[in-house]
C-alpha cells in the first residue's frame, strides 16, 4: 500500500545498491534517503555510475544487489512504483510521427488517464512548459530545446511523487533554463514532490538542490547539504586585487615580500592580482589591504573568493582518484 | 493488466499503433505495394497462358503461397521494426517507465501488425478467385487464405517481435527475422525427392512454415481436411507458445538496450 507522504515523509530510501556490467562495476554499495519536497543533486564525472544508479531507482534495470523502495513499495513490484516517478531520462527520444499533444496524451493514457482526461492534462502540460503553440506540431519539427521542454512535461504527466531528471537543463537557454528550474522548485515546494537532478552544470545543482551525492567511479564518494559539502574542502582562502595599472609594479612587489600568500597576476585582467592565502583569510585581507594603502598603491576593487560546488567537486574526485 | 480501470494499456498501445499505421503513409503504401503486386503476379504469371507452364491446381497453389508470403514478408517489416525501432529511436526507455508490463508494450504492437494483415485478406480474394476459377478450388483456395494466411502471418509477427524485443538494433532484428524465415521456409524449394528422404520429411512435419506449406499443397490437391489436420500441430502449439508466454516472458526480460541482460 502507498503510504501518505505526510506520514512517511522519507519517499525513497536505498539500501547497497549494486550493479555491475560484464567486468566492470558501475555502482557499489550506493545508499541514501529522500524526503518529500527534497531536491537531490546527483553528481559525478563520466561513468561515476549517475546514470546506472537512476536506471535503477526508475526501475529500468535491477540491481544485482541491494534494495531499494519507493513509499514504501519494494523496487520489485516495478509497475507500483513507475506510476509515482517521473523520469526524464538521459537523451531521451520521441515517436517522431506524433504531435507533442499526441505524445502526452499517449503517455498519460499508458498511465491510466481517460482519453479526455489525458488530453486536458496534455494541454495543461504544453502551456506550462511553453509549447502550446507547437502543441499541433509534429515533434520532428521540435528544437533540442522544445523536445527537452516536452520531455520534462512527460515526467509530470502522472502527477509523480519523485522526479528523476538526467541532465534538464540540456539545449535551453539561460532564460528557459531558469523557467524550468522554476517549474522543478515549485514541484517540490508546492506539491512536496522530491527531485533528483544529476548534470554537469553545478551552478544549477548550487541553484536549486538542497543535498548532493558525489558519485565516482561506482563509489559514493560524498553526500549531504550543499554548504556541509563545500565546507570539507581544505581549500585556501583566495581573493582578486584591482589597483590603477601605474601602481601595478609597486603592488605585485610589496605582496611578494609577505610570506604566507602566493601572488600572480591574472592573465585575463590587466589589472588584477590573483592571491592565495595560506592561513586565516580575514586576517590577511586585512594585512594585504593596510600594506598597499600604505605604500599608495590605489586599489579600484577587492574581491574575496569563496569555495564554489564546483571547487568542492573537483578536489573530492582529484582526491579518490589520487 | 488494467490501469486504474481504464481501458488496458495494451489496447492503447494498439489503438494508437494501428492509427498510426492506417492514418500514417505506411499502411496504406504497403496496401498499396500489395495490391500491385498481386496485380503483376496474376496479369503476367498466372494468366498468361504462355509464361505458365503449371495446372491450374499447382498455379493456384503457387499463388496463394506467393500471397501469404508477401503477408508474412509485412508482418515481419512491421514487427522486426517494432520493439527495436523503439530502441533505436531512443524511444523505448519512455515506454518501459510507465506501468504498463513491458509485454503488453510487445502485445498492443504485434496487434497493431495483424490489423494490417486483415486489409490485405479482402485485397488477395479476387486474385485467388482469378487464378482459381477454373478449377473447382475457389472455396478452398479462399479458406486457405484466411485461415493458413492468418496463422503463419501470426506466427511469423511473433517471431519477428520476440526477435525485434531482444536485437540490440533495427539492423539486427531485421537481419535475424528475415534469415530465421527465410531458413524456416528454405525447405519447400527442395526437389520432391529430397522432399521425400525420412529425415527431412519428419523436419518438414516439425517445421511450422513447411508444414503448413505441406498441409496447402495437399488440401489443393484434393486431400480431405481432416486427413492432413496433423500438419498443423507443430505451427499451432508454436503460436500458442508465442502467445502465451511470450508476454509473461517480456514482462521479466525486456531490455532497454537488448539481448538478456538486465
Amino acid at each position: 500500500m502507498v503510504k501518505d507522504v505526510a506520514e512517511t515523509e522519507i519517499v525513497l530510501s536505498a539500501h547497497g545498491l549494486h550493479k555491475s556490467y560484464k567486468n566492470m562495476q558501475a555502482l557499489t554499495d550506493f545508499s541514501f534517503e529522500m524526503r518529500a519536497g527534497e531536491i537531490i543533486g546527483l553528481l559525478g564525472p563520466n561513468g561515476a555510475g549517475k546514470t546506472t544508479a537512476m536506471r535503477i531507482l526508475s526501475t529500468i534495470f535491477p540491481p544485482d544487489r541491494g534494495d531499494f523502495s519507493v513509499m514504501g513499495i519494494p523496487h520489485t513490484r516495478r509497475e507500483e512504483i513507475r506510476a509515482l516517478i517521473g523520469v526524464l531520462p538521459e537523451s531521451m527520444g520521441f515517436p517522431m510521427y506524433m504531435t507533442g499533444e499526441e505524445y502526452l496524451t499517449y503517455m498519460g493514457r499508458l498511465y491510466g488517464r481517460s482519453p479526455q482526461n489525458a488530453e486536458a492534462k496534455s494541454m495543461e502540460l504544453l502551456t506550462l512548459f511553453g509549447l502550446a503553440d507547437a502543441a499541433d506540431s509534429r515533434i520532428t519539427t521540435y528544437s533540442r530545446g522544445m523536445r527537452q521542454r516536452l520531455g520534462i512535461a512527460r515526467t509530470f504527466i502522472n502527477d509523480p511523487k519523485i522526479l528523476f531528471l538526467d541532465e534538464p537543463t540540456l539545449g535551453f537557454d539561460p532564460k528557459g533554463q531558469q523557467e524550468m528550474l522554476q517549474v522543478v522548485k515549485d514541484a517540490a515546494m508546492v506539491n512536496r514532490v522530491a527531485v533528483v537532478i544529476s548534470s554537469h552544470q553545478l551552478e544549477v545543482v548550487e541553484e536549486i538542490c538542497s543535498q548532493v551525492l558525489i558519485l565516482n567511479k561506482g563509489h559514493l564518494v560524498a553526500a549531504g547539504k550543499v554548504s556541509d559539502i563545500k565546507q570539507k574542502i581544505p581549500a585556501s582562502p583566495a581573493c582578486r586585487i584591482e589597483v590603477s595599472s601605474e601602481t601595478m609594479d609597486k603592488a605585485l612587489a610589496i605582496l611578494a615580500q609577505m610570506d604566507d600568500v602566493k601572488v600572480e597576476r591574472n592573465p585575463n585582467r590587466q589589472n588584477e592580482i590573483l592571491i592565495s592565502m595560506q592561513k586565516d583569510g580575514t586576517n590577511t585581507v586585512s594585512r594585504i589591504l593596510q600594506s598597499l594603502i600604505q605604500a599608495g598603491v590605489l586599489v579600484e576593487a577587492l574581491t574575496k573568493e569563496s569555495v564554489s560546488l564546483s571547487d568542492a567537486f573537483l578536489s573530492m574526485i582529484e582526491e579518490v582518484q589520487a | 493488466m488494467k490501469t486504474n480501470g481504464k481501458q488496458p494499456g495494451w489496447m492503447v498501445v494498439l489503438s494508437t499503433e494501428a492509427r498510426h499505421l492506417w492514418l500514417g503513409r505506411q499502411g496504406p503504401l504497403l496496401l498499396l505495394i500489395f495490391s500491385l503486386f498481386l496485380s503483376i503476379y496474376t496479369t503476367l504469371v498466372a494468366l498468361d497462358p504462355e509464361m505458365n507452364v503449371l495446372s491450374p491446381r499447382s498455379m493456384t497453389n503457387v499463388a496463394l503461397q506467393a500471397t501469404i508470403l508477401v503477408g508474412i514478408l509485412v508482418a515481419l517489416l512491421l514487427t522486426a521494426n517494432a520493439i527495436s525501432g523503439e530502441r533505436d529511436q531512443r524511444s523505448l526507455e519512455s515506454l518501459m517507465l510507465t506501468p504498463l508490463p513491458r509485454g503488453q508494450i510487445a502485445v498492443g504492437k504485434f496487434l497493431a501488425t495483424l490489423s494490417l494483415w486483415l486489409g490485405m485478406i479482402p485485397i488477395a480474394i479476387p486474385y485467388i478467385v482469378l487464378v482459381a476459377k477454373s478449377t473447382s478450388l475457389v472455396p478452398q483456395a479462399i479458406l486457405l487464405l484466411i485461415f493458413l494466411g492468418s496463422l503463419l502471418v501470426m506466427l511469423c509477427a511473433g517471431i519477428g517481435i520476440l526477435i525485434s524485443s531482444f536485437a540490440s538494433s533495427n539492423l539486427v532484428s531485421f537481419t535475424a527475422s528475415f534469415t530465421t524465415i527465410l531458413l524456416l521456409a528454405a525447405p519447400t524449394q527442395l526437389p520432391t525427392s529430397v522432399k521425400e528422404l525420412p529425415a527431412v520429411n519428419w523436419f518438414i512435419i516439425f517445421n511450422p512454415i513447411t508444414a503448413i506449406a505441406k498441409f496447402q499443397a495437399g488440401i489443393l490437391d484434393g486431400a480431405v481436411w481432416n486427413q492432413e489436420l496433423g500438419l498443423l500441430i507443430s505451427p499451432i502449439l508454436l503460436l500458442i507458445l508465442i502467445v502465451a508466454l511470450g508476454p509473461a516472458f517480456l514482462n521479466r526480460r525486456l531490455s532497454l538496450q537488448g539481448g538478456f541482460e538486465q
